[in-house]
């Protein structure tokens, strides 16, 4: 399906992505992800072994909650149902880091937390050169989505 | 795998103001044999987990349950807690808000990460 106006112009001032997908044993998992929208389609990047990715692997249904992460209407939700394959092709984690870059490191956001986190830097290099190699890309497909406003 | 030696995993009582703070949460389920998801108002109490339910949220005891309460945009901002557990019964926890029925979350397992406390890890 594409994506219409109203909902591309949500997803671009959403921040994070909370993607559901079903374990192995059957059991539903949420995880938060820093997300990127490329052609009606959308992208995080995480560890080749998280669960996240192992998740995918085994069942590619996942649900996918946007938020306007910080506003006056935090509660009104994007719910996005789709199917999701796990990418390790550079070009596409290329693609997903430059994006991520942009959105949420050199944005005005990013670029003050990054200079309110200078005492960490130390450990932040550590903890992504550790986990070096390791990346890949979820890419979700929608198959449709749906208005939530549960406050009202 | 070696483990790693930089970790970003917190206790989740060190997350107590943002569990406190948090009155939107995210739940994912299996309804109707299907995997789903939803924002839902959140409650914490103490230790205990509690989601307010409006009477079309189809939330029924035993049900198999993700939750996730997370907060922040940027790198050191990012934290979370998420409740791998099960859907309790109905219960009225102090001080939340009236209007809805609440239930508790009984924890399997419980995890909880802030990349803004990114440390060695103790040996």
């Amino acid at each position: 399906m594409k994506l219409d106006a109203r909902a591309r112009s949500f997803l671009r001032e959403s921040m994070i992505a909370r993607l559901a997908t079903l374990s192995g044993s059957g059991s539903p998992r949420l995880t938060p992800l820093w997300f990127v929208l490329h052609r009606g389609r959308i992208y995080m990047n995480t560890r080749a072994d998280s669960p996240a990715a192992r998740d995918i692997r085994g069942d590619a249904r996942v649900v996918v909650l946007f938020r306007r992460d910080r506003s006056a209407d935090a509660a009104k939700t994007l719910r996005l149902i789709g199917r999701a394959q796990f990418l390790t092709d550079s070009a596409v984690n290329r693609r997903m880091y430059v994006g991520a870059a942009l959105k949420y490191h050199l944005s005005p956001g990013g670029i003050r937390n990054f200079l309110a986190g200078l005492g960490s830097l130390r450990e932040r290099i550590l903890y992504y050169r550790e986990r070096a190699g390791e990346a890949g890309t979820i890419e979700v497909t929608p198959e449709s989505v749906e208005w939530l406003d549960p406050s009202a | 795998m070696a483990q790693k030696q930089i970790t970003r995993t917190v206790a989740p009582e060190g997350l107590s103001d943002l569990l406190s703070a948090t009155r939107w949460a995210s739940l994912a389920l299996i309804d109707d044999g299907r995997l789903s998801a939803l924002a839902i108002r959140f409650f914490y109490d103490r230790g205990r987990y509690f989601v307010g339910v409006r009477d079309d949220d189809r939330l029924a005891a035993g049900t198999r349950v993700s939750l996730l309460i997370d907060d922040g945009v940027y790198h050191t901002e990012l934290r979370g807690v998420r409740v791998q557990g099960t859907i309790g019964g109905s219960s009225d926890p102090p001080k939340a808000e009236s209007g809805r029925a609440w239930l508790e979350v009984i924890p399997n397992r419980v995890s909880a990460w802030h990349y803004g406390a990114m440390r060695r890890r103790e040996r």
